[in-house]
């Protein structure tokens, strides 16, 4: 099968004063299809900048990410942006909901900017928000919402135009452990049913125990990559073991 | 991004932020307001000033005046040129006789509508009964009377086919009180108790070199008749009684003598009035007789002056306005600049989801124009409300009438067009701020 992401000889180098740090030191790595990959590592790693030169928010320094077929280190930020558009989900550690909107009105952005009539993405947007059991909460604003049904608006969010790709940055780092797991269990279940390709960062090895595989960074460079799919085919007693 | 949700979303972002955008609003209001009263002002004492005259029929008139009449070689006239008489700019042009073959000229030209000779028939005298009226006959071409703006207010204008030994007279409503019988020393001024339209009249014409042992000049006798009114405000005041130049010249032909021997000529006139189709075409039409060597005036070189002059008290009125226009668009500005400092994650979390540049470029300028279009409305209604306000106040000091506030529609629209143009203008460096800031904004864990 053909890689959605491939990415060769990715190289970021930061220049802080006189210093030159370097965030990522030649990483080459493959994303299928369908697949979910975690990336993990300790802070400072450089896996938020891998994953932030996946989404085009990063230049590289070196080397080449081609996603679906279009190389993202020679696009100019306005064909990243259109990019993203086209390509890309993202959720974020923090939500960044737009806080004067609804749910359903946050859900409905990124069809807004892809130009979708009103009753369409409404539509669209309501069906999602069902999905992530927020029926109740269709028009509440964030601050009406736990920190658990943000993430699900945003989650919703980054689902709604149905990307190839969805990438997520820390998504369950502001929340407690059983909301993460909650979390974590819809954006599996329905990147799966849609067939999405999701790629999340992480520091928490509880949380890629979920993926297909792990990618683990250290110094910018990737240490080993884990295929767990075998180990997650096994029987469910993995899912709550007895305390 | 469908433009719709464009200002759907730039008006809710401005809602979130209700008392500072209507804060910067109130700026472009008094920009606005201050802008657009002032001009009102200005156009309202030059509309005044030209309605005034326009009532009086003289805005299309122009007055030609011969050179040659009263004797004289005629010397030259002076050609105004862009209807300002300085010496510098102007020539000189030998003066003509104003004849028919002139007369015939001017018509001729575009734009006039009609032209006639004015004749003062200073040597006869108009009678009815005992009374006599001391006021001259002015002859003027016939079919040129309702053109040349003369109103009747009973009667008709002079008929197609007179007889030629009747005398056919419009009679202005002030003429009325001038006559009076010359034997009686009892005059009050006020008009005779007369049917005027049925009464019957004499026309004397007077030979002064032709005179009896008494002193009394030989005298002709015609028949008059009056065929029309002209009231106080039906042309130069009521104050003419006009006569047709046709009949004019036939008694003219056949009493040469009489006429030559107190100073008239029968082969040129005074002075002619032409009126022309349009104010605007004044000036153009007036250079045009003054080249063929003939005198003229009009309003329009006195309204040329008033208008240079009014335009200058708007550009400064308007100047006024202007500065306080500069101070609100750098509040816009600023105002903007702020709700982007504020807003950097957002924009970011815009274009992580892929809000195309051009598009958030475009929701500052719309925030921004909206500020504009805001303030412009608010300002528009505050210029309404000082503006009536005004004219209340001058109406209640009973001020001069030609000084009112006026605000044509073209203004308003004008006014509102340029406060979102301001709002525009001022809002394009932040917009263009906001389009360069970066996406990782929105993932930076503060």
């Amino acid at each position: 099968m053909e890689p959605i992401i491939r990415i060769r000889g990715l190289k970021k180098v930061y220049h802080v004063g006189e210093e030159r740090v370097r965030a990522l030191n030649g990483i080459d790595l493959d994303i299928y299809p369908g697949e979910f990959v975690c990336i993990i590592g300790r802070s400072g790693s450089g896996k938020s900048t891998l994953l932030n030169m996946m989404a085009g928010l990063e230049k590289p320094s070196k080397g080449s990410i081609v996603i679906a077929g279009e190389h993202l280190e020679k696009m100019s930020e306005k064909q990243l942006v259109n990019f993203r558009l086209k390509h890309v989900g993202f959720i974020f550690q923090q939500f960044n909901l737009f806080p004067s909107m609804t749910a359903l009105e946050n859900v409905t952005m990124p069809l807004v900017y892809r130009g979708v009539g009103t009753r369409k993405r409404k539509a669209a947007a309501a069906s999602m928000l069902r999905d992530l059991g927020l029926k109740t909460h269709i028009n509440h604003r964030p601050s009406q919402m736990s920190g658990g049904q943000q993430q699900r608006v945003g989650i919703a969010r980054a689902l709604v135009a149905n990307p190839e790709v969805i990438f997520a940055d820390e998504p369950t780092g502001n929340l407690d452990s059983r909301t993460s797991e909650e979390i974590l269990g819809l954006i599996q279940q329905i990147s799966r049913r849609d067939g999405h390709t999701l790629v999340m960062v992480t520091h928490d090895p509880s949380v890629a125990e979920h993926a297909d595989r792990v990618v683990n960074i250290l110094d910018g460079l990737i240490v080993d990559i884990v295929d767990q799919r075998e180990k997650n085919k096994a029987p469910e007693n993995t899912e709550e073991e007895p305390a | 991004m469908k433009w719709i949700d464009l200002i759907k979303l730039s008006a809710t972002n401005l809602w979130r932020r209700k008392l500072r955008s209507v804060l910067t609003m109130v700026g472009v209001m008094i920009g606005t307001a201050s802008i657009v009263v002032m001009v009102s002002l200005g156009i309202g004492i030059n509309q005044g000033y030209i309605d005034s005259l326009a009532a009086t029929g003289e805005l299309t008139t122009i007055n030609v005046n011969s050179n040659t009449y009263y004797g004289g070689g005629g010397g030259y006239v002076i050609v105004s040129v862009n209807g300002s008489a300085s010496s510098s700019d102007s020539k000189q042009v030998k003066a003509i006789k104003l004849d028919d073959s002139a007369m015939r000229k001017i018509s001729q030209l575009e734009h006039v509508t009609v032209a006639s000779p004015k004749l003062d028939i200073w040597n006869m005298q108009v009678g009815t009964g005992k009374l006599v009226s001391y006021y001259s006959l002015l002859a003027i071409n016939p079919e040129a009377a309702e053109a040349m703006g003369i109103k009747l207010s009973e009667g008709s204008y002079f008929s197609r086919n007179a007889s030629p030994d009747t005398i056919e007279i419009l009679m202005g409503e002030s003429v009325k009180r001038s006559f009076r019988n010359p034997k009686s020393n009892r005059w009050d001024g006020e008009a005779p108790d007369l049917d005027w339209l049925n009464a019957k009249y004499t026309v004397k014409l007077n030979d002064y070199n032709n005179v009896d042992d008494d002193g009394n000049p030989k005298v002709y006798e015609f028949k008059g008749r009056v065929v029309g009114i002209v009231p106080a405000d039906g042309g130069e005041g009521g104050y003419n009684m006009y006569c047709s130049l046709e009949t004019m010249k036939n008694i003219m032909k056949k009493y040469k003598k009489v006429f030559t021997n107190s100073g008239m000529k029968t082969d040129e006139y005074p002075s002619a009035v032409v009126k022309v189709d349009d104010f605007n075409n004044v000036s153009g039409v007036q250079k045009q007789i003054e080249e063929m060597g003939l005198s003229c005036w009009s309003m329009a070189d006195m309204i040329k002056q008033m208008q240079e002059s009014s335009k200058s008290l708007q550009l400064m009125l308007g100047g006024i306005g202007g500065v306080a226009m500069l101070v609100a668009a750098i509040s816009i500005c600023n105002t903007m600049l702020m709700s982007i400092y504020e807003r950097t994650r957002e924009i970011g979390v815009m274009k992580v989801l892929g809000c195309k540049m051009s598009k958030i470029g475009a929701m500052f300028l719309t925030e921004a124009g909206i500020i504009g279009l805001g303030g412009g409305i608010m300002g528009l209604g505050i210029s309404y409300g000082l503006s009536s306000l005004i004219n209340t106040l001058i109406t209640a000091n009973g001020a001069e009438e030609s000084f009112r506030s006026v605000i044509p529609p073209y203004l308003a629209l004008g006014a509102l067009l340029f406060s979102i143009l301001v709002g525009v203008m001022a809002g394009l460096y932040p917009s263009q701020r906001a389009m360069r800031l970066s996406a990782l904004a929105a993932i930076r864990n503060e």
